[in-house]
């Protein structure tokens, strides 16, 4: 049988507000070992800074409380303060990058591996006016389009050379040694990563050993309607993974969810 | 009177009171606070991490190619490319010798950099992206970056710890992504506004970086006081005033509100430029200019208060509130 009150997530509770006790008059009383109240002819008598009203002071209104009832309100306060926050500073969007969720970056992909950064080589294009880094890859793990053991060469934007250096904010940098998951495309003859810094995510060891990654997304300004994917928090490797082949399998299924530009 | 309201019998408008009373509070708590962020972040070479900038020269030239954007037809897209180098000029003028000229549009400015002959500090729409088959040394300039950016300036610049001249910029193009994006001058809230998007990029031409991280980074960039930047999440646990900057990594599409440098961008500026040290010259960029001895940057900003802090205070006025207002309410 349904009840009136069923729907709610809970049913009203009865309370005993101050003033309307039956103990005993002249007594005080001890709620939750906290605050302390008084019986109605009590406070008069420890009134100290009067208030229109009852002639009592703020600081005796507020001892009449129950900490269950400040508490009760401080939570809902939080809730508020919450809310709030979300509201008032939601993250915005961007102007110099489009940011691109793990679909994206799947549906853009043309390998996607872990690997260990064996060799980083800067040099001056084949017009010698910009610079750019080839970073070389052994592939640990092939995750989509690319075997284990292969070596891969991703180029990357910026690098320096015979003390003259290019720099591109965004554009991610390898250090010889790094691991890294990598999702890359081939633009022309080379491959690059996609979506500059968003498509590079760091293997790393936690305090307890375990194998996660991150993603460092400094130097890059999003744009666009879509916000910007930076709640990325560490995850553990192998979660991550088994992450991008359902992503895989739900991009092979909806290519229109894997989009691109 | 307010209180009275407030204890009233309709709790949708105590509700809504009590909202407004605490952003209130928040308000003018972080409205005394939000002044104090001065902070800002260099960009720095890739070796030695040391902060990259203009020497021996008190202007930069900077030089639109006339094609401009094809999204924009009556030629304000240069003219907002004058205004983002006049809203630099105008907010540093008190502090910093610094200045960005920008020459008339011509036709044959290209970017990229050259080691034997004169550099032009480029701003160039792609207006199409390259075919597959592009090779780099063809002649017709197209979007040859992550077609998911929007905007990229390069900086060239001296990356040679043994050098006078290291962390010196020798050039610096904006290329623009008009294959992929769509622009406009009015603050279109549906587009990318130029002036808005070219002020920031300017920043980085003068040799600022974007004042947070998101996500890790090793080593973690630092702030001009050799402090590590703040992750930019969660966004609400930022500096007030760090979202306000040109530099900050985020804006909306329309966004306008970078076009005016704050507090920190100035600083930076007027930091790395300072009238104390003006060269006295205006010249181009290259090679041969020599050093400059007196280019060493000031530092005596304050830091940037913790996210935990600024979390902790949320927290406190959240309680403060709890117990000394909600009380009230519920008896008046």
């Amino acid at each position: 049988m349904n009840l009136p009150n069923q729907g709610l997530k809970s049913a009203p509770k009865s309370r005993t507000l101050p003033g309307t006790s039956t103990r005993a008059p002249g007594k005080a009383r001890w709620r939750t070992d906290t605050t302390r109240y008084f019986e109605p002819e009590q406070r008069n008598q420890v009134s100290l800074k009067t208030m229109p009203g009852d002639g009592r002071g703020f600081w005796d209104r507020l001892t009449d409380y129950p900490a269950t009832v400040i508490i009760r309100n401080v939570k809902a306060l939080l809730f508020v303060t919450t809310l709030l926050v979300c509201v008032v500073f939601n993250p915005a969007h961007a102007t110099v990058m489009l940011n691109l969720n793990l679909y994206q970056l799947v549906g853009r992909s043309d390998a996607i591996f872990a690997g260990k950064v064996i060799k980083v080589v800067s040099r001056w294009t084949n017009d010698q006016r910009r610079i750019v880094t080839d970073n070389t890859f052994v592939v640990s793990q092939g995750i989509y389009g690319i075997g284990n053991g292969q070596t891969v060469t991703v180029r990357t934007l910026g690098g320096t050379v015979n003390g003259i250096g290019m720099r591109v904010s965004g554009s991610p940098k390898m250090r010889r040694g790094d691991q890294t998951i990598l999702f890359i495309e081939k633009r022309g003859s080379h491959r690059y990563v996609v979506g500059m810094q968003q498509g590079v995510f760091q293997i790393y060891q936690d305090i307890a050993g375990q194998a996660k990654v991150r993603r460092d997304l400094h130097g890059v300004t999003f744009t666009k309607s879509t916000k910007p994917r930076t709640d990325f928090t560490p995850t553990l490797l192998n979660d991550f993974v088994t992450q991008i082949h359902q992503t895989i399998s739900t991009c092979n299924l909806d290519k229109s969810r894997c989009a691109q530009l | 009177m307010i209180l009275r309201t407030l204890g009233g019998k309709k709790p949708r408008i105590r509700a809504l009171l009590f909202v407004a009373l605490f952003f209130a509070a928040n308000t003018t708590l972080f409205s005394f606070w939000a002044p104090n962020v001065q902070a800002y972040v260099p960009s720095t070479g890739e070796n030695n991490q040391q902060p990259v900038f203009w020497m021996g020269s008190n202007c930069v030239y900077v030089q639109p190619h006339s094609q401009g954007s094809d999204d924009i037809e009556d030629g304000s897209d240069i003219e907002a490319i004058q205004r983002s180098a006049q809203n630099w000029q105008s907010a540093t003028r008190g502090c910093s010798f610094m200045r960005i000229i920008v020459h008339g549009p011509k036709n044959n400015a290209v970017p990229g950099f050259s080691k034997s002959g004169s550099n032009e500090n480029v701003v160039f729409w792609h207006e199409q992206k390259c075919p597959e088959e592009k090779t780099s040394n063809e002649d017709e300039p197209c979007w040859e970056y992550d077609l998911n950016a929007a905007a990229i300036t390069t900086v060239f610049y001296v990356d040679d710890p043994k050098s006078s001249d290291d962390g010196r910029i020798l050039d610096a193009d904006i290329e623009i992504n008009g294959a992929s994006f769509s622009f406009s001058t009015t603050g279109n809230k549906t587009k990318t506004d130029v002036e808005n998007t070219v002020t920031h990029e300017m920043g980085h031409l003068l040799g600022l970086d974007h004042p947070c991280g998101d996500g890790a980074r090793s080593p973690l960039p630092k702030d001009h006081n050799g402090d590590p930047i703040p992750s930019c999440t969660p966004r609400w646990g930022l500096p007030s005033g760090m979202v306000d900057t040109t530099m900050y990594n985020f804006a909306d599409l329309g966004e306008t509100k970078k076009r005016t440098p704050e507090e920190d961008d100035i600083q930076g500026i007027c930091d790395t430029y300072p009238l104390a040290e003006d060269p006295g010259v205006c010249v181009e960029a290259d090679l041969s200019n020599g050093g400059c001895d007196g280019c060493s940057t000031n530092h005596d900003a304050s830091q940037f208060p913790s996210s935990w802090a600024w979390v902790g205070t949320q927290l406190l006025l959240a309680m403060l509130f709890g117990f000394f207002v909600l009380p009230i309410w519920k008896k008046f």
